[in-house]
């Protein structure tokens, strides 16, 4: 690069911009060296450069900020949410403090266990004296299904109900087991066999002795 | 003046835009107080650029954010300066400085002085240029011109207020 009176300004300026390289910054610096009235150049170009050192406190811009305008609804929301579960939380301890759910089946209730039939009718005695309040009555089916010769299905027997009653409000199945209804009708139909196997034999006997005769 | 129009479009959400607030709003004010030598007028105009991103948030690639706010900054300045005569806004700094008298004669006030006399153009070159540190590229697209332009442009100013700077410290 040559550097003269003509083209010393801009040479200057591209200085200060840092466009020169190497160099051409060491032979500007030679130039200055060698015609020293151009110091005094450089100096004043310095001096058009604008640094910030003023005092001078900007203000402050955070009110142009922008407020999200769905924070407040979903704050309220959240409030919402928080008093109904508040509120879910309150009636159910109000409920509990003033009177207890009304357990719905026998295992609720507690201190009945659902097969105790047969000692409630062992101590029927002692049950006497307690009302029956509601007994309700659910069929059962127990008995297979037979199928009719019109093809309908038909149920052999009869529906055997299984008796719930509540007993000083406790309820409590009472199971008239078939066991027990069959136990009785064997011991009834018992002695009507041993008496036919009697006749049996004694016909047998009679059969016997006749044919013995015959002979 | 022709904004920076964008095709590559993306919506500047609200957090974005409020960064861009705390990140701008003091250098746009700087530059605009530079420009302006008045405290109400530079915040007013901030306050307006930042009114128009909001608006226009739909419109601007969020990487242009800068250059668009200093050439929307620009753009208000340079009307706000035709509608208030350049003499009558000169002569008001003067009143707001020459309180105390011996201030005009500072370094930092000369240089305020020699920048008053600039074009709008060449001033915005300059405070760009020392102030934010933008290369002539982003000037360029900000003042919507090319880098040689600015190149150009920036040593017009400079050597302007270098002569004026050399002169004024003859005189004193």
């Amino acid at each position: 690069m040559t550097i003269n009176k003509q083209n010393i300004d801009e040479v200057i300026f591209e200085y200060l911009e840092g466009n020169l390289n190497l160099k051409d910054s060491n032979a500007l610096m030679l130039f200055l060296d060698q015609h020293p009235e151009y110091k005094a150049e450089l100096d004043s170009w310095e001096q058009s450069y604008v640094r910030d050192e003023t005092t001078h406190v900007a203000p402050d811009f955070s009110s142009l900020k922008q407020k999200s305008k769905t924070m407040p609804y979903v704050v309220g929301g959240i409030a919402a949410m928080a008093l109904l579960l508040w509120g879910i939380n309150q009636s159910d301890s109000i409920d509990t403090a003033d009177s207890k759910p009304e357990p719905t089946t026998i295992e609720q209730r507690g201190d009945i266990t659902p097969n105790v039939g047969s000692e409630i009718l062992d101590h029927k005695e002692e049950r006497a004296d307690k009302s029956v309040i509601e007994p309700t009555i659910e069929p059962r089916n127990q008995t297979p299904e037979i199928k009719g010769d019109d093809g309908i299905i038909m149920k052999e027997g009869d529906v055997e109900y299984t008796t719930v009653e509540v007993v000083n409000e406790r309820k409590v199945s009472l199971e008239t087991t078939k066991t027990n209804r069959e136990a009785s009708l064997q011991k009834v139909a018992l002695p009507k066999t041993a008496e036919e196997e009697k006749n049996k034999r004694s016909k047998e006997v009679k059969v016997i002795e006749l044919n013995s005769e015959g002979l | 003046m022709k904004l920076a129009c964008f095709n590559n479009r993306r919506t500047l959400n609200r957090k974005e835009y409020n960064r861009t607030v705390e990140e701008y709003s003091v250098r746009l004010y700087r530059f605009l107080y530079r420009s302006l030598q008045n405290e109400q007028n530079a915040k007013d105009l901030v306050q307006d650029t930042f009114l128009r991103l909001w608006e226009n948030r739909e419109k601007i690639i969020h990487g242009k954010v800068k250059s668009w706010l200093f050439t929307v900054a620009y753009n208000l300045m340079i009307n706000f300066i035709k509608k208030h005569s350049r003499q009558d806004y000169v002569a008001e700094f003067f009143y707001e400085k020459g309180a105390d008298g011996n201030t005009s004669f500072e370094q930092q006030d000369v240089l305020t002085k020699c920048l008053n006399e600039l074009t709008d153009q060449q001033r915005s070159i300059i405070l760009l240029r020392d102030l934010e540190g933008y290369n002539y590229k982003e000037i360029g697209e900000i003042l919507t011109l090319n880098e040689s332009q600015v190149k150009v442009y920036l040593f017009r100013a400079r050597k302007r207020m270098k002569d004026m700077i050399k002169d004024l410290s003859n005189a004193i």
